[in-house]
């Protein structure tokens, strides 16, 4: 009698573990990933300056000078009103009055701001005893750096 | 000997300032403010200028005490600290 020999149990269960593999679909590929843009650099906060000293007997609420002047009365309150624009965790502004051609001190101030964007900030001066009559100049500094000067007369 | 009026320096030492800004003050400082010493100041007359009354001369020398130690002599040039202002 001829024996039909028969494929074991566990042949039969490869061939058919490896036919569902064969017939498994593919998983689909992943999307490509979403390309991320390139970081924007934060534009650097404009460095502090000054833009504008302007002077005159009389500022308003914003502080700028109501009608500019560089001719001034014995008796009259002189502003100086300094426009700046730009960031700064700290500055130092700094108002040097002087008198004549010697350049004597009539006042000296200074004053720390942290600027944020434009600014307006001003320094007076008045004498309740009557400027000499005379050339006078005005220095603003910030930071120690002369930006700019004014020149302006008292008349009796 | 004294000078001719017209070659006498005049007085400034009753000028009267003010300063003020639209920009912030920096965080963390007591003092935002100085003033020069001119020629005839005192630490009262600094005082009225700054804070418009005479008597509060005293902040201004404790405020200084590292460079004022007699609080009747105070020099030209010398920058001072203004306190609260």
């Amino acid at each position: 009698m001829k024996r039909i020999r028969t494929a074991p149990p566990v042949l039969a269960l490869c061939l058919a573990a490896a036919l569902f593999a064969a017939c498994k679909k593919e998983p689909p590929p992943p999307p490509p990933p979403t390309p991320v843009p390139p970081p924007t650099a934060v534009p650097a906060p404009p460095p502090f300056k000054v833009t504008a000293v302007d002077l005159g007997k009389s500022i308003g609420d914003d502080k700028k000078i109501r009608e500019p002047a560089a001719v001034f009365g014995p008796k009259d309150t002189i502003y100086a009103s300094i426009a700046s624009e730009g960031v700064a965790p700290k500055v130092t502004l700094k108002a040097r009055w002087t008198y004549g051609e010697k350049g004597q001190l009539v006042n000296e101030e200074t004053r720390d701001l942290a600027p944020t964007g434009p600014a307006v900030t001003e320094f007076h001066v008045a004498k309740p005893s009557g400027w000499p009559a005379g050339k006078y100049k005005l220095e603003v500094s910030a930071d120690a750096n002369v930006v700019a000067t004014k020149e302006f007369e008292v008349r009796k | 000997m004294t000078l001719p009026d017209e070659e006498k320096e005049p007085d400034f030492s009753d000028v009267v300032s003010g300063s003020s800004s639209t920009a912030p003050a920096p965080k963390d400082e007591a003092v935002t403010r100085t003033y020069t010493v001119v020629a005839g100041d005192s630490l009262s007359k600094i005082s009225k200028k700054i804070y418009g009354e005479a008597g509060r001369w005293k902040e201004i020398w404790e405020a200084n005490k590292d460079q004022i130690k007699n609080p009747d002599l105070i020099h030209p040039g010398q920058v001072l600290k203004i306190p609260g202002a």
